[in-house]
């Protein structure tokens, strides 16, 4: 069964077409990749999805209602959430509230009830407090809880943002580049953290320029070149395409 | 961590129970003038906070203080309310009008949404001085809000308020509640939201916060509390004059909350407190007190970017190295 879907999506910032005429599914529980040169219009087409940016033409349905005109809080709520490809977190709490703000959906959030901290708060409250420390544990930043999220170091930042969007409890995750920046071992600890995420049921659509961690998480990728998808297919087939090569031509990509 | 807390709340308490006694050590009216407009200070600057804490600066606060001091003054003057429902009523009055005014207008940002606020305050003003002047009393404003109604409590004789000392007493309770239902937002989750909002608003959107819903909330619960202070004003200063809520006015309060510390929540409230008291000491000294007060803001600003506050805590810290020093 199909999640995700985007029928004829079409979005124009003044005369620019950054995505045209754009299809696709996204089935439950897999990794589907996306992929693309630079400016091909892999955000924009995750603005739209989370409601950040309407689209221009088409409509995107999640688990068969529309939901293309609705507001990204309201998207998130019905379960779809997403990173930055820039590193956006709430700088100045440390870890732990980062993640306890990401529990919002969950938490309780009535006025009175919590100005007066009535027992019903201070349930919800606890229970929240659990959710962020399984979380914590969960990617392995733990022991980094009381840091400002401000002063952490990059890798652990990319960490944190995916923290939060699963605090909100995606059933739909959109990650944008979630290893840029990264090393080599860090790369490869993203890579398994995002399999632990899908292993819990969590749908992936990723974004992400480090060709081997696509293809070798990916179920199936797309190809999207100039706003328009160009291939879609298992990662082998779309590894030999001709038109996938030509669209990275002389753009030094280490495509292996 | 523990130490510094048990410092902090010594100071907090001492404070209170200082608070408390002064009518005791000084009868002068004029002490308790100034105080009363600390405290109305103090009640202003927390409350302008709150609204703060969600990313957004508001130059309509004293206008909102404005709409609680007329709706108190005239509920009592014109309908005979007592002033224990019109005071409620005001603050009341006040959240409504921030109610309506914020949901139009905080989707606006930054400079955008001060610059509304300044427009509505101006506005506020304009109408108190021009318009329904039998009602309003034109520039001339009200003159003769009663004191509160006497009240009775139990065990102490029956409370008029006819001098000064009852009149600093009802000030400092009503700020004390103001400021422990601030702090009680503060620390719950809607606290922690609000915060969220003004480190990011799109990450906050992304996560299922309605922005718009919490911004609406802190404004309204702002100048809730505006309403109070203006309601607390008219009926403990008897006249009620357009211009004494100007945007002059708002800018002070504003200046109160950054000059002590806007990342604290002590920061306002002893932002409002040392101002208040130095604006009162450079009074003595004619046209030169703006002079001094701005040289002050500039040398603050300049040397203090976090507030006054923060020369407190680096305080607090050098006392706690002493005791151990003395103590080892
Ligand atoms: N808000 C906007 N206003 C105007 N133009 C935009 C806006 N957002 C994106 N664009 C343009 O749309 C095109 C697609 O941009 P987009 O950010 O989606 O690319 P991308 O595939 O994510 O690229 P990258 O790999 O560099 O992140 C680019 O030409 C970009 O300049
Ligand atoms: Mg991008």
């Amino acid at each position: 069964m199909n999640l995700l879907e985007l029928k004829n999506i079409t979005k124009q910032f003044g005369g620019l077409t950054a995505i045209n005429n754009l299809s696709f599914e996204i089935n439950e529980g897999e990794i589907l990749g996306l992929i693309g040169p630079n400016g091909a219009g892999k955000t924009t087409a995750f603005n739209m999805i989370s409601g950040v940016l309407t689209p221009t033409k088409g409509k995107i349905y999640f688990k068969g209602e529309d939901v293309t005109k609705l507001k990204t809080n309201i998207i998130a709520q019905r379960g779809i959430c997403r990173t930055f490809q820039l590193t956006t977190l709430f700088k100045s709490y440390s870890v732990f509230d980062n993640v306890l703000i990401g529990c919002h959906l969950s938490a309780k959030t009535g006025f009175w009830g919590n100005l007066l901290n009535t027992s019903g708060v201070r349930k919800g409250e606890g229970k929240t407090q659990e959710k962020t420390e399984e979380i914590l544990k969960f990617l392995g930043i733990e022991e980094i809880r009381n840091e400002l999220a401000k002063n952490l170091p990059h890798g652990y930042q990319r960490i944190l943002g995916i923290a939060i969007a699963l605090a909100a409890g995606p059933e739909l995750l959109l990650l944008d580049e979630p290893m840029t920046g990264m090393n080599n071992t860090e790369t490869n600890d993203m890579i398994e953290t995002i399999r632990k995420i899908r292993a819990k049921g969590t749908t992936i659509l990723l974004v992400e320029h480090d060709m081997k961690a696509v293809m070798t998480l990916s179920d199936r990728i797309i190809v999207l070149n100039n706003g328009v998808k160009i291939v879609e297919g298992l990662p082998a087939e779309v590894k030999d395409n001709n038109a996938v090569i030509e669209a990275y031509l002389g753009r030094e990509q280490d495509f292996t | 961590m523990n130490r510094k807390h048990y410092t902090k709340n010594f100071i907090i308490l001492g404070t209170i129970a200082f608070l408390l006694i002064i009518p005791l050590l000084s009868s002068d009216p004029y002490h308790l003038q100034v105080l009363m407009v600390l405290l109305l200070n103090i009640i202003l600057a927390i409350s302008l906070w709150v609204i703060m804490t969600v990313g957004q600066l508001s130059l309509a606060h004293a206008a909102f203080m404005a709409v609680g001091a007329y709706t108190s003054a005239l509920l009592v003057m014109k309908l005979g309310l007592p002033f224990w429902l019109a005071m409620p009523a005001s603050g009341i009055m006040a959240a409504i009008l921030a109610l309506v005014i914020g949901s139009i207008t905080l989707r606006l940002k930054g400079a955008y949404f001060l610059l509304v606020t300044f427009a509505f305050g101006e506005i506020v003003i304009l109408i108190f001085s021009n318009f329904w002047e039998s009602l309003f009393g034109g520039v001339s404003g009200l003159i003769g809000v009663p004191p509160p109604d006497p009240i009775s409590i139990p065990f102490i004789p029956q409370v008029r308020f006819v001098s000064k000392v009852p009149l600093y007493y009802l000030a400092l309770s009503l700020t004390l509640i103001t400021v422990l239902t601030i702090y009680r937002l503060k620390n719950s989750r809607l606290g922690l939201t609000f915060g969220a909002l003004k480190e990011g608003d799109l990450l906050a959107e992304c996560i299922g916060i309605d922005i718009m819903k919490y911004k609406v909330m802190a404004f309204t619960v702002g100048c809730f509390f505006a309403g109070i202070a203006g309601s607390l004003y008219a009926h403990s200063f008897v006249v009620v004059t357009p211009i004494d809520f100007s945007f002059y006015h708002s800018v002070y309060i504003l200046i109160y909350v950054v000059v002590g510390g806007e990342s604290s929540f002590l920061g306002p409230i002893l932002g409002a407190s040392v101002l208040t008291l130095f604006s009162e000491i450079l009074r003595k000294f004619g046209h030169y007190e703006s002079i001094g007060y701005g040289i002050a803001l500039i040398l603050v600003m300049l040397f203090l970017p976090s507030g006054i506050i923060s020369l407190l805590e680096r305080i607090i810290v050098k006392v706690q190295e002493l005791f151990k020093r003395i103590k080892g």
